[in-house]
């Protein structure tokens, strides 16, 4: 039995199975009815319940429930109510685990609920999007062309081939298409026009990207390498990743705004309650 | 509701309808034209990029994964998909090394929701009485136990039923809003998907589900469910109905034959166990256009049994038993679970029937059930929550068998596999579709190596000299996925390859091509070819045509190796050496990397194991891809 294994056994608690509690229910009717609370043994179902109910119906079913479901929306309602009220009196909320764990949602959910409705301001967004450039910065693109030189066919040659390409690259008219120079890589476009920097990880790898980066831009030069082998490249353009204005991104600033309060509020509704507490826990 | 029932009347009234003439020629489920129309694109529709993603991930929607601890659900599935940061299940930071191009979130359909819906003690769940069981067992912190009574309950169709149809209603139009919200045409494709979960006695049968549609043609109906029926033919009657009243398009993904006790690729109805007839196999044809050929519960390619010749047959093979290891596997079973038998057997019952049932292209894909569908060796997520990170993963048994403990499908043999790629015009959901259904595709073992191939019949092998090669052929002979035209007098196929290494991944060892075809004798054949190899000057074929190993640069107990061995890119040209222009062939390609450490390598180092791991484990392995098949028919 590992450590997690003995902590799940100290800190579960016995189930009682809801049938074995409803058997209990019916078979103690006589010690139910000597302990039943005098008071309060009136149920009411007021109309807003009532408008409620029939709202939750139609919602599932998409139409308004007839008159005898209706009256047996009633007759549930009632039935829960009246074993929910002699169940507490018998205290059979307590030491429960799945009221226990019920309870705890519903004060997490509480604490939800007590946020603030009111949305971020524009400044607030705006702060948020500024302290945290890495998650909304758009990425740098780049626009270039690209020769493909394949150590396994031009071995030592490769250099030697390289430099020759790039004076004829240089000398011939900057609109000729490269495409049918250099050799084969497999969907490997000569021409790349304003291109995510993702999608050039993901076709070129990691090397040849951050190289692209420091290249000069205007002309043919290489070599550089890649995952596949060398490459001669003409950069004519990168555009930095920027922080996109909020309207391009509101919706993921918003979003993640929200995640980070909805952490600290949790966390600082927990943290209060727990101060009015003192917690001792057993030395293991 | 109104919808559902209506559906369900529909499906039901082809499905009584069929079963009164179930051997009777032109049921209202042929092809159509305006069905057919939208598919057939020119061949060189493909584009110049072949987009990675997985068509099969579960969040906490599915039952199992929920039951099982899965919490993350469906917006930190296709946030995760796209490269951002989320928590993980077991609270950890957990990022892709590079985003997904597309995500087919596949949720099971049966009890759709059930997790959370059980957390919060719906009262449409509380009605079934398993559904109290599970509820009990969930809040008492027996997740685990009570995702297994699940599994075992599936195996035993509809008693497995705890959801209604409201409930379904409610959660299938979240699960669409969010696709929605997240698909971004160019950049991130969500197609829209489901898992049909049959697998009578344990054996499965499951198939995902793919629509190329949106939400307003998807939100007509509810996913057909293993409660619907757990026979496949009545899946089809399902999705021709959501063809006809809608006009979209829906196709479905069979996996895990491996696990389905020789049922998979059976070539009989699954009702009645006679053989199949003409409508099964044109149904089948149509809808099935792909098989998830390998995934983290095992690779279904071919078993070394059923491939005796060829040496690398034993890849990722999971086969003890059936799903729940209720039944053990027995050597008879195995034909009728393998990809390349099946593909073999398609081309007899062609010749048979007209048409062949078993006419697909190969994709793989996660089955990941914790909404991490990741698949990198050193940044593998796992298949569930328990399979997080961690050092006790190793020992973590993913599914209990219910009979006896040796047909347990423990961690140590499962995968960090695989991928689906799909040589597509863009990233959107159309064209990803219309790739997938021509077939356009192949599948990896979880790494993004790339491979294209073409066939004709006027390839010289200069051609792979143009950097834009695969342009400049693609008229001249068809993709993976495609059918060459009967050959006329003297003419021969050929295939253009080319492969190139994921770019942050290992280098490639070889390209070969796997032959299958149909003899005189109306017996089919196989026959695997080195066709292309890293270092040919020093690597000669040995007597028997085989290539020798590449080798290995693998440091087990380091979980290292270097790209010292193999080649970063392959070409290779073939022409069939022993084509007889009157016999049915296909021919795929597979591509294999030099090899490298598992993930159950990089756990031993990261966490420091070497006292409590097994000596021998699978700590190596050779990751690949396979494409889709060509096919010639004479006729």
């Amino acid at each position: 039995m590992g450590w997690s294994d003995r902590l799940r056994t100290l800190v579960q608690e016995p189930i009682v199975p809801f049938l074995i509690i409803g058997a209990g229910l019916f078979g103690l009717q006589g010690v139910l009815d000597a302990m039943a609370p005098k008071g309060d043994r009136e149920i009411v179902v007021s109309n807003d319940q009532a408008v409620a109910m029939v709202q939750t119906f139609a919602r599932t079913w998409q139409r308004p429930p007839s008159q005898q479901e209706l009256e047996r929306l009633f007759d549930e309602h009632v039935r829960t109510e009246v074993f929910v009220r002699e169940a507490m009196a018998l205290g059979l909320d307590r030491n429960d685990t799945i009221v226990r764990r019920r309870l705890r949602q519903k004060m997490e959910f509480v604490s939800h609920g007590e946020q603030p409705l009111t949305p971020p301001s524009d400044q607030q967004l705006q702060a948020h999007l500024e302290a945290h450039p890495e998650r909304f910065s758009s990425e740098p693109r780049f626009s270039f062309q690209q020769v493909f030189l394949d150590p396994s066919r031009r071995g030592e040659r490769l250099n030697r081939d390289a430099e020759a390409l790039v004076v004829e690259l240089n000398q011939a008219d900057a609109a000729a298409d490269p495409s049918s120079l250099g050799d084969p890589l497999a969907m490997a476009s000569a021409s790349w026009q304003g291109e995510r920097r993702s999608e050039l990880l993901a076709q070129f790898g990691t090397t040849f990207t951050d190289a692209l980066q420091q290249q000069p831009q205007g002309r043919w030069v290489g070599p550089i390498s890649s995952a596949y082998g060398m490459h001669l490249v003409r950069v004519s353009s990168i555009t930095p990743g920027e922080l996109p204005p909020l309207d391009q991104v509101r919706e993921g600033v918003l979003r993640d705004w929200q995640d980070v309060q909805r952490q600290n509020h949790k966390e600082s509704y927990y943290r209060n309650l727990l101060a009015r507490y003192s917690v001792r826990l057993p030395q293991f | 509701m109104r919808i559902r029932a209506l559906a369900l009347t529909g499906v039901m009234a082809l499905a009584s309808g069929l079963s009164s003439c179930a051997s009777g020629p032109g049921t209202p489920l042929e092809s159509k034209g305006a069905a057919s129309a939208v598919i057939e694109d020119s061949q060189c529709a493909s584009g110049n990029r072949a987009y990675f993603g997985d068509t099969h991930l579960h969040t906490a929607l599915s039952p199992d994964a929920g039951l099982a601890g899965t919490k993350l659900g469906l917006e930190e599935a296709y946030r995760f998909a796209k490269g951002e940061t989320v928590t993980s299940n077991s609270g950890q930071k957990a990022a892709l090394k590079r985003p997904l191009d597309f995500l087919v979130v596949a949720d099971h359909a049966e009890n759709l929701g059930l997790a959370q819906g059980l957390a919060d003690s719906d009262p449409e769940l509380l009605k079934s009485s398993l559904g109290q069981q599970l509820n009990e067992m969930l809040k008492a912190g027996q997740g685990r136990e009570a995702f297994y009574l699940l599994v075992q309950k599936m195996a035993k169709g509809s008693e497995a039923k705890i959801s209604n149809e409201s409930f379904m209603q409610n959660v299938w139009k979240y699960n669409t809003e969010v696709a929605e919200r997240f698909n971004d045409p160019g950049k991130f494709t969500a197609l829209i998907g489901y898992e049909w979960t049959s697998q009578p006695g344990g054996g499965n049968l499951h198939r995902v589900v793919v629509f190329r549609d949106n939400k307003a043609l998807v939100d007509q109906i509810l996913p057909f469910s293993n409660f619907d029926s757990e026979n496949v033919e009545d899946l089809w009657r399902f999705m021709n109905f959501y063809e006809e009243k809608t006009g979209g398009r829906v196709l479905a993904i069979p996996h895990n034959g491996n696990l389905s006790s020789g049922t998979m690729f059976l070539p009989r109805h699954q009702k009645t166990g006679e053989p199949i007839d003409a409508d099964y196999a044109r149904m089948r044809h149509r809808f099935e256009p792909l098989v998830e050929v390998t995934q983290a519960k095992g690779t279904g390619e071919t078993h070394p049994m059923l491939s005796p010749e060829d040496e690398f047959a034993g890849f990722n093979i999971v086969d003890n038993s059936n799903l729940g290891g209720i039944k053990p596997t027995t050597p008879d079973m195995l034909p009728y679970e393998y990809t390349r038998a099946a593909l073999r057997r398609g081309l007899q019952l062609e010749q048979q029937l007209g048409v062949n049932p078993f006419k697909f292209g190969l994709i793989g894909s996660t089955d990941s059930h914790s909404s991490l569908p990741s698949t990198a060796e050193d940044n593998w997520w796992g298949k569930s929550p328990a399979l997080e990170p961690s050092p006790e993963r190793w020992k973590d048994v993913l599914i209990k068998s219910s009979k006896d403990p040796s047909l347990d499908l423990t961690a140590l043999q499962l995968g960090a596999s695989g991928l689906a790629g799909v040589w597509a015009s863009g990233n959107t959901r159309t064209a990803l579709w219309d790739a997938m259904n021509r077939k356009e595709v192949f599948g990896t073992s979880g790494t993004r190596l790339t491979v294209r191939v073409y066939g004709g019949y006027d390839y010289t092998g200069d051609e792979l000299k143009a950097a834009d090669w695969a342009k400049r052929v693609c008229a001249k002979g068809v993709p993976m996925g495609g059918d060459l035209m009967a050959a006329s007098e003297g003419q021969i196929p050929s295939l253009l390859i080319q492969a190139r290494k994921d770019p942050d991944g290992a280098n490639l060892d070889r390209i070969q091509v796997v032959k299958g075809w149909l003899d005189a004798d109306g017996e089919t054949q196989e026959q695997v070819f080195d066709v292309s190899w890293s270092d040919p000057g020093q690597r000669k074929p040995r007597a028997d045509g085989k290539v020798p190993s590449v080798g290995s640069s693998v440091n087990e107990r380091e979980a290292t190796y270097t790209n010292t061995i193999g080649a970063p890119t392959l070409t290779g040209y073939w022409k069939d050496p022993a084509f007889d222009p009157t016999q049915k062939a296909f021919y795929y390609v597979r591509v294999l990397e030099i090899p490298t450490p598992t993930w159950l390598a990089y756990d031993r180092k990261n966490y420091n194991l070497y006292d409590e791991m097994p000596e021998t484990a699978p700590y190596t392995s050779q990751e690949r891809a396979y494409t889709s098949p060509i096919w010639y028919n004479p006729s």
